[in-house]
Order: structure tokens, then sequence, then C-alpha cells
């Protein structure tokens, strides 16, 4: 009789621990999902920034020595990718809104071939004053912001002199009591080695990833990364062999009691030129894409416009650049 | 053995949560999950197919179709496309731009353009009802966005 009586709160007692393991499964259910679409979300976003860097950059040489590389324009990849990440969690692309997902983002590297660019928390020394009811007035401690640092070189020091090196190559520089000598080979080196170059790369991306990390989030280290030694599933890019951009994002919505974040890391190659077509329509400077070509024609040969063609360029930029408009006529809708 | 009328209620309802109000909650959950599951890999095939192709194509649609068509909730999706206007800056450079378009499948799209999918949750499964409505769950009902550029 005594074991009959406890059947019914010991039943009772497991139906309570069930539903508290199914409600904890549901959470951690909502937390996986939303995990993976967040990792999603910095994927898309970090692929388009790389695609631009690479595909809108000025394609000129490296800052410090001719190595017949690219320069990188860390700020068009940070603009894509902000504009790509704003639409993917369906905020409205303004500058309010880039400001306040800016607080969620403790980095945004830009991996160039000879050093990197991060965008980070960290002192502005541009600002020097405030404004004040009283008029401006000079501040004693410096503004702290999310600003690119200038560029900052893979760098060693190795056997009493500076070595720097870049992305993918099988030369290095040095410095040596203030003299510059690029364009050493690493093969018969007696000063360093491939090897050592990448582990100089990751470590000094990883260094920056972390402290950043660190700075960003008020010393809650929560996590730290590691730059992969392979290559990336997504884009077959590795920061250690290509430009590429490594960024990290907390959850902006905040409404987890577990914290979701995503590390995205991305490089893009140049795909095919889009060949846009420039001409004047009615005098007004106006550029298309190629295969609008023959709707133009038509428009000439029955007198809705008088257009006249000018060039072939490879892509929209070029047109941009040369002064031309994109034909608002060929805005599929609204 | 003698019954008091109290403990063959208590032993009713007892019955009934474990064997009714349990099950329907956990096969609820694991039918999100599912859905979920399924959702974001539709979603994320449908924005890979039109950033890689350049439109949209039948098979991307009539994928999607049937992936939501598999869930035991219901699900409705839209998509649509901004397309990338670079137009030249008054003091020099340019200035980019994205404008949202009419899109179909015979629309072209452009290295540049946006392509974005919403799923949204219409109408939850039979468990989910059930253990919504005696358990008082609530589903997080979180819609399904990607946002992909065309390569």
């Amino acid at each position: 009789m005594r074991w009959q009586a406890l059947a019914f709160p010991i039943v009772l007692l497991m139906d309570i621990i069930i539903v508290l393991n199914f409600i904890q499964w549901q959470r951690n259910s909502v937390y996986d999902m939303q995990q993976r679409q967040l990792d999603l979300q910095v994927n898309y976003a970090t692929d388009a920034a790389a695609q631009d860097l690479l595909g809108l950059g000025i394609h000129i040489d490296t800052d410090y020595a001719d190595w017949g590389n690219m320069k990188v324009e860390p700020e068009l990849a940070y603009d894509t990718y902000m504009a790509v990440l704003l639409r993917n969690f369906g905020w409205g692309d303004d500058a309010r809104n880039r400001e306040a997902l800016e607080d969620y983002i403790p980095f945004f590297i830009v991996a160039a071939y000879d050093g990197y660019y991060i965008r980070m928390i960290q002192p502005d020394n541009m600002v020097t004053q405030i404004q004040t009811s009283s008029g401006p007035r000079d501040i004693d401690n410096p503004v702290y912001s999310h600003i690119w640092s200038p560029k900052i070189p893979y760098a060693e020091y190795v056997n009493n002199r500076y070595v720097f090196y870049n992305l993918g190559e099988t030369k290095y520089g040095t410095i040596t009591a203030g003299t510059v000598k690029a364009d050493n080979d690493f093969f018969g080196s007696s000063v360093t080695t491939v090897e050592r170059k990448k582990a100089c790369i990751a470590d000094t991306l990883q260094e920056a990833c972390n402290s950043a990390m660190y700075i960003g989030l008020n010393g809650e280290a929560r996590e730290s990364w590691s730059i992969p030694a392979q290559f990336s599933q997504w884009s077959e890019n590795n920061p250690i062999e290509k430009v590429s951009i490594l960024t990290y994002i907390l959850d902006p919505w905040t409404k987890n009691s577990i914290n979701i974040s995503a590390f995205g890391i991305s490089g893009a190659k140049i795909d095919e030129p889009d060949y846009c077509i420039t001409y004047l329509r009615d005098g007004v400077k106006c550029y298309t894409y190629i295969e609008n070509k023959l709707k133009l024609e038509q428009e000439h040969s029955s007198g809705t416009a008088v257009i006249e063609f000018n060039s072939v360029v490879q892509s929209p930029k070029d047109a941009a650049e040369q002064g031309y408009y994109y034909d608002i006529k060929f805005i599929t809708g609204g | 053995m003698r019954n008091s009328v109290v403990s063959t209620i208590l032993s009713i309802i007892i019955l009934f949560i474990s064997l009714i109000v349990l099950p329907s909650f956990f096969i609820g959950v694991i039918n999100w999950r599912t859905d979920m599951n399924t959702c974001q890999v539709a979603a994320r095939n449908f924005v890979d197919m039109v950033i890689d192709n350049g439109q949209i194509t039948d098979r991307a649609l009539s994928d999607l179709n049937l992936a939501l068509a598999g869930c035991t909730a219901t699900f409705t999706y839209e998509y649509h496309r901004e397309e990338r206007i670079t137009n030249p800056k008054e003091d020099g450079g340019v200035v980019v731009k994205w404008v949202n378009t009419s899109v179909d499948e015979d629309t072209v799209w452009h290295p540049g353009d946006l392509c974005t999918i919403v799923i949204t949750q219409k109408s939850q499964g039979l468990f989910q009802r059930l253990s919504m409505g005696l358990l008082g769950v609530s589903y997080n009902n979180m819609e399904v966005r990607l946002t992909g550029m065309v390569r």
C-alpha cells in the first residue's frame, strides 16, 4: 500500500522532468535554427563583399612594392557587406540601421596582399573637439569609434631584420637598418621560408581577430578564432593564400538566452565581365547592359528617341566613371 | 482494492498528459524543427541557383515548391530582385544603389543584383496546434530570410 501511494508522485515527477527536458530541447532547436540562419546570412554577405572588393576595386599595384598584385578598397567591401546583411535581416538600408548593426560587429578584416585592414573600435584621433551649447570644446581623452586602421603589413623580425610577406607569393621583402630590399625569393633563402610566411600571416590575422573581439565585446572574450589552414568550403578561399574577408557578428536580435554568433570568411574570384553599352539618349549620357542594344535600336528606328551609341565597357562601374548614368527606362519595375 | 474518485481523476489526468500532451508536444517540436530545416535548405538552394545562374529557372521554383509542400505546416514564400544601379558621383567616383524591380522567369539577372527570398510559416501542424492548445507552448515562427548577390 505504501508503494501504491508513491506511484502518483513518481509519475508526476517524471512527467515534470520530461516536460522540462522537452522545453529545453525546444529552446535548443530554436537556437540551432537561428544559429544556422545567421551563419548563412553572414556567409552570403561576406561572399558579396569579397566579390565587390575584387570586382569593383582599383586594380593597381601593392602599396609597398611593385609585385604586380592588386590594391584593395576595404571600404567598398564593407559597404556591400552591410547592404547585403541588412537585407538578410530585413532591416532598411539606411545610416541609422548601419550604425546600429555596427555595434554587433567587433571586427571586419580585409586581408589584402601585403597587409590587412581592420575595422574595429579604436581611438579616433581625427576627433579633437566636441560640440557643446557654448561652442566647440577640446577633448582630453580620445573618442572611440568603429574606424578603419591603416594597412598593417604581415611582418616579423627574423635574423636581425624585418621580413614582410605577401599572400600567395614566393617572394618577400626585408628591411635592414632602414634599407628596404624587396623581391627576395623564398627559394634558397636562409632568412625565412614559405611555411614561416604562412604561419606569420595566420598568426597576424588571428591576433587581430581575437584582440578586436576582446575590445569590441568590452573584455568578454567569449570565443577565439583560428585561421583555417584549408580552403573555405564556400568560396575556395584562404586568407593565407588570397585576398579575403574575415568578420564576426553577434546575434543582433538579442532575443535569445543563449548568445548566437557567426564567423564569416570569404574571398572571391573575378568572373566574366558584365558588358555595358554607353550612348546618348536625346543628348543625355546613359548606359545599359548590352542585351538591351536591340531595344535601343528599335527605339531609334521608330523615332521614339534619338540614340547615339558610343562604346562598349566592361562593367557598370566603368560606364559610371565615364559620367554615364544608368538608363532608368530599363529598370523593370518599381 | 478501493479507488477513490480523486485518485481516479488524478490517474486520468496523468494518463492524459503522458499519452496525449507530451507526445504531441514532442512530435510538434520535431515537426517544427524538420520544417524549419527544410525551409532553410530550400531557401539556400534557391538563392544559390539564382546567384549562380543569373535567372530563376523552372527547376529552382519547382524544387522550392516541392520542398515547402513536404512540410507539415503551411509555408508561403516571396522572392524579389534588387537591381544594382551604379551612377557617377558629382565629386568623382561612383555611387552604388539597389532598386527593387519586378522579376519573372525571363528576367536576366546581372552580377551585383540582389536576390532575396522570405519563407514564412502561415499555420501550424496538427501536433503543434495540440501542444499549443494544451500546454500553451509557443513555437518560434521565425521567417527564413536569405539575400545573396548574383555572381
